[in-house]
């Protein structure tokens, strides 16, 4: 770093803090044999900190569990661990970081879609694999990267999904709910184009700003169109205040969330007695068959944090044993190989056996998509996972 | 320092780019410079405008996500190069900041930020809830300058754009026009008693202050490939305008040195978690407001200066 | 307000134009409430301060923990509110803004901007590293939501807010005009040099002017706790809405902040129904661009002197 020229004493005070700041920097040592994983997660503000947090819980579970049983193909893994703070520019550069200077073998626990599509030219440009799992743009599988891959759901499937449950209830008038950002407009989007199935269904979008704190403007507007239904597609926060707020200005439709929020530990605090018929989508359910690679992933993670997974993590353990399954096959962990060989593998997940398809030119490109959808229904207040009652499922 | 020093250290930021390009640094390095000539053209306009003419708005956060949100339309709409954005953006954003000028410059003193703050506002609100056309929070995308992770390439031009920036605040501040802009923040009603045309003055900062926002905007665009509205946020409008203070608000370098300060310290505080990077920063900023308002450079110069006159006084009572 | 007139029908639309009307006003109470603080220390100091959404939010944070870690009652928790949004205020007067206004600095006024920017900057970045992110809630006065005949509907916590804040704004134009503090005010605020020739101690005068807008911003907040959730950026909404209706009302106006704020709440509910929904903080914007260009000292100011 003694790039700089004999400069004047103030620019030579700004090489002193530059080399300063080059020579404290936290470098992560990697021994030789290593397998090194990256892990670009939303680990600070704006980011989705409380999903890092559990990304990265899952991640170094996963770790452990694996360095306790001899490693991969008899080498050690480690996990080099990367901050995207939900910032697209933050995530690309990370992502570089993780597989110039960490050496990633393949990077995980990557999260928000937008940073994901960013990433994804960073996989392409260094030829390493990216594992998505609950990034839901279609985008990121559609556009066909050899190097990338999910095991997760994708918007339009939750949107096609959603068809038959509006149509097995009989609503005849839906609003969609939609925050203006990538998760909510993308649902409201794709959900209208699933919709056009069902001609005697009218819909409408009803868009708002992401970060409000008022929706009782927006809920009047929707409750004097007495519609049946209510898609609220946004996350928890706006989630619990268009319920509670929805409720206020008397609104009689049934309220369906865009995801399993409601399970939040904020729920029910927050909404009272409005949160009582609330319905809505998971991929999880006691129903559900969990496996034997599951059951253990379940149990050694309420050994060590004592609370149960959330669904998402159970697609990230899979993500994490996709790569070992790819490495094992292999023998190598050269990203380069493992590229060649993800699309081709096959593994017992969490619940049911993992695999890829792969049909070039569409959304099912490199995804997994073996997962029911369950319609669950609040009916008093407290319910959780467990009390909720099971109205409908889609295979 | 004389003028033409003023022009070296210009050369010297053109000079370093090529350099270090040269010799190559970590990505992460230099991901750090190329981001800190962007606040660099960002801080050093905002301290043309607030510091030198006196005129404090809060749009020019605004102004840069005008023309980096511009660069993506007009490479994206038009296939225009990204190389020709660096010169068209500046003359659109200084447009719309003669534009912002004339109608925010109807209010006077303190009410400036606010209908400058109303309008980054009502912009933030547009990026976001136009969708259809800014892509919202999803972003808004479009090619790279150069293809590839090379930094060298922006790493050149920063030092140009640094050059570029000192240059022009050097033909600004030693031409007519600074002279006037600093006689409009001083003595308002004295420069218009002697005849100065003060309104016309302002509407020229806020010109040359937004063509300036614009090309770092254009810049930014450029380099980072994907736009999103929290470029415009309340917090980096913040943290443009504590870079001006730290340094020193009216003085030429004043900029420079608060760059120097909050991205070395964003840098090195991101150790102790990134929860704490901002609360450091913003408790630095604040103790300078609150203790050294006239910014870093002048408190140190002062210190120098006490010592150097103490060392006088001293060998002088030894002889 | 015709647009929208196509879908629905006529009895519908009436009823949503009452709903919303009765919504925008009740909303518009609680934004007065938010900004006579920011008015009046405005008028008294000719201080812009940006870290006013700061006192809000940290009264909310104070109301949100007597109920949660002291087992206080909500009425008490509005009084805990207020308290800690006054001390905050005080405190902020006297450690940042003293200091500056004393001083024989060119622009103060540009420069307390500055100064309670990073203010603010600092309270929010510090308030997440102690609380964290987590949204909480606050429980009201009035939990139930009313329905009247099937055609308006309210929360209770709504009716108790909107009447919290006409009482203390009362309660201020009553201090204002009626007591020898409002006096002194009154005379700060016609001329700082003239008060401070008959004997008017302006440091005394400014701290109780700081200690009720910091009171009446942490009550706001207090009160909005209820339908809304409490977390640390949430003074940054306070702020932006509190400066709204300070410019349409005229810095410095009580009364015009009242006006303003109910004009406010109104145009945001209505533009969000009949115009655009994704646009709500985009009409207040609108409006104070509008009000600063048309009319610079506000709708109800009657200022004729430069700021």
């Amino acid at each position: 770093m003694n790039g700089f020229l004999p400069l004047s004493r103030r620019a030579m005070l700004a090489t002193l803090a530059g080399a300063a700041a080059v020579t404290i920097l936290p470098t992560v040592s990697f021994a030789e044999d290593d397998i090194v994983l990256g892990l670009v997660s939303p680990l600070s503000e704006p980011g989705d900190v409380r999903s890092g947090e559990a990304i990265k819980k899952t991640a170094d579970l996963w770790i452990k569990k694996i360095n306790e049983a001899g490693g991969i193909i008899g080498r050690k893994v480690k996990l080099a661990v990367y901050d995207d703070q939900g910032k697209v520019e933050v995530g690309v550069s990370a992502m570089e970081r993780a597989v110039t200077e960490a050496n990633a073998s393949a990077i995980l626990g990557v999260w928000s879609s937008s940073v994901t599509i960013g990433q994804m030219e960073v996989a392409k440009g260094y030829d390493v694999p990216l594992l998505a799992f609950y990034s839901w743009s279609d985008e990121v599988t559609s556009k066909n990267y050899p190097q990338v891959f999910r095991i997760g759901p994708y918007n339009s499937q939750i949107a096609a999904q959603m068809v038959p449950f509006v149509k097995e209830r009989g609503y005849k008038k839906v609003v969609v709910l939609a925050e203006d950002t990538a998760y909510g407009l993308g649902f409201a989007k794709a959900f209208e184009e699933a919709a056009k199935s069902l001609p005697e269904v009218s819909l409408e979008v009803v868009q708002f700003q992401a970060q409000t704190q008022d929706l009782t403007a927006h809920m009047s507007k929707i409750a004097a169109s007495q519609p049946d239904a209510v898609i609220v597609q946004t996350v928890f926060a706006a989630t619990n205040l268009s319920i509670k707020q929805g409720r206020e200005v008397g609104l009689k439709a049934e309220i369906i969330t865009g995801w399993d929020w409601p399970l939040l530990p904020d729920f029910w605090s927050t909404v009272g007695d409005a949160g009582v018929g609330v319905i809505y989508p998971t991929f999880s359910d006691p129903s559900m068959t969990v496996t034997k690679v599951g059951q253990d992933f379940i149990d050694s993670y309420k050994a060590a944090y004592g609370s149960d997974p959330a669904i998402f993590q159970y697609y990230l353990w899979d993500n994490f044993n996709a790569v070992k399954a790819a490495i094992e096959t292999t023998k190598s962990s050269a990203p380069a190989d493992l590229v060649k060989a993800l699309p081709d593998t096959k593994f017992e997940g969490t619940i049911g056996p993992v695999f890829f398809r792969n049909e070039a030119g569409t959304v099912n490109f490199h995804q997994w998509d073996k997962f029911a959808m369950f319609f669950k229904k609040l009916n008093k207040v407290g319910d959780g996972e467990a009390q909720a009652e099971l109205v409908y499922v889609v295979k | 320092m004389t003028k033409s020093m003023h022009y070296a250290i210009a050369a010297i930021f053109a000079v370093s780019g090529v350099a270090i390009a040269s010799i190559g640094v970590k990505p992460i390095f230099a991901d750090l410079l190329i981001l800190s000539a962007y606040y660099l053209l960002l801080a050093g306009s905002w301290n043309l405008l607030a510091g030198f003419a006196g005129q404090y708005s809060f749009a020019h956060v605004g102004l840069a996500a005008a023309g980096a949100y511009g660069t993506a339309a007009i490479v994206n709409a038009f296939g225009v190069s990204g190389w020709l954005a660096f010169l068209i953006i500046p003359v659109f954003t200084a447009a719309i900041g003669g534009l912002l000028g004339l109608v925010a410059l109807r209010v006077r003193g303190v009410q400036l930020p606010l209908i400058t703050f109303a309008f980054a506002g009502a912009f933030a609100v547009f990026l976001a809830a136009a969708s259809d056309i800014t892509g919202g929070s999803m972003g808004m995308q479009l090619p790279k300058l150069v293809a590839g992770f090379d930094r060298s390439p922006y790493l050149i031009l920063s030092g140009l754009l640094v050059a570029a920036f000192f240059v022009i605040q050097n033909l600004v501040l030693d031409g007519r026009i600074g002279l006037l802009m600093q006689s409009v923040r001083d003595e308002e009603e004295v420069a218009r008693g002697i005849g100065v045309d003060i309104f016309r003055i302002k509407v020229y900062a806020f010109m040359i202050t937004a063509g300036l926002a614009g090309l770092a905007g254009a810049f930014y665009a450029n380099y980072v490939g994907v736009l999103a509205p929290s470029m415009l946020s309340m917090s980096e409008m913040g943290m443009v305008v504590a870079m001006a203070v730290i340094g020193g608000l009216g003085h030429r370098y004043g900029a420079l040195v608060g760059v120097i300060v909050i991205r070395s310290l964003e840098h090195f505080v991101r150790g102790f978690g990134a929860e704490y990077t901002l609360v450091i920063i913003t408790a630095v900023a604040l103790l300078v407001v609150l203790f050294f308002r006239e910014g870093i450079i002048a408190a140190v110069g002062k210190r120098l200066d006490r010592s150097v006159q103490q060392r006088r006084w001293a060998s002088a009572k030894a002889s | 307000m015709s647009a929208g007139a196509d879908h629905g029908t006529k009895p519908m639309m009436d009823q949503l134009i009452v709903q919303s009307l009765i919504l925008g006003l009740l909303q518009g109470g609680l934004y007065a409430l938010l900004a006579v603080g920011l008015s009046l220390v405005f008028g008294i100091l000719r201080v812009v301060n940006f870290a006013h959404g700061e006192f809000a939010m940290l009264g909310s944070f104070a109301a949100v923990f007597a109920v949660t870690s002291f087992g206080m009652p909500a009425w008490a928790a509005l009084i805990a509110a207020a308290a800690a949004g006054a001390l905050v205020a005080l405190i902020t007067n006297v450690v940042v803004l003293r200091p500056i206004y004393l001083s024989r600095m060119r622009q103060k006024g540009e420069y307390t901007i500055i100064a309670t920017f990073m203010l603010s900057q600092f309270l929010i970045a510090a308030t997440t590293v102690l609380f964290g992110t987590t949204y909480r809630n606050l429980p009201g006065l009035w939990e139930s939501n009313l329905n009247f005949f099937d055609y308006v509907y309210l929360s209770g916590n709504r009716l108790v807010a909107f009447s919290a804040a006409i009482v203390m704004i009362g309660t201020l134009f009553w201090i204002v005009y009626r007591t020898d503090t409002g006096r002194a005010w009154r005379a700060l605020t016609q001329s700082p040099l003239g008060a401070s020739v008959v004997g008017i101690d302006i440091h005394k005068y400014a701290n109780y002017a700081f200690l009720v807008s910091g009171a009446f911003a942490g009550l706001a907040a207090g009160l909005l706790a209820p339908l809304m959730f409490v977390f640390p950026s949430s003074g940054v909404v306070a702020l932006v809405k509190a400066f709204i209706v300070v410019i349409i009302g005229g810095m410095g106006s009580i009364g015009g902040a009242l006006a303003a704020g109910l004009l406010l709440g109104v145009v945001e509910v209505m533009g969000t129904i009949f115009v655009a929904s994704g646009y709500t903080d985009a009409y207040g914007f609108a409006l104070m661009i509008a009000v600063l260009l048309l009319r610079p000292a506000g709708l109800f100011g009657k200022m004729g002197r430069a700021i």
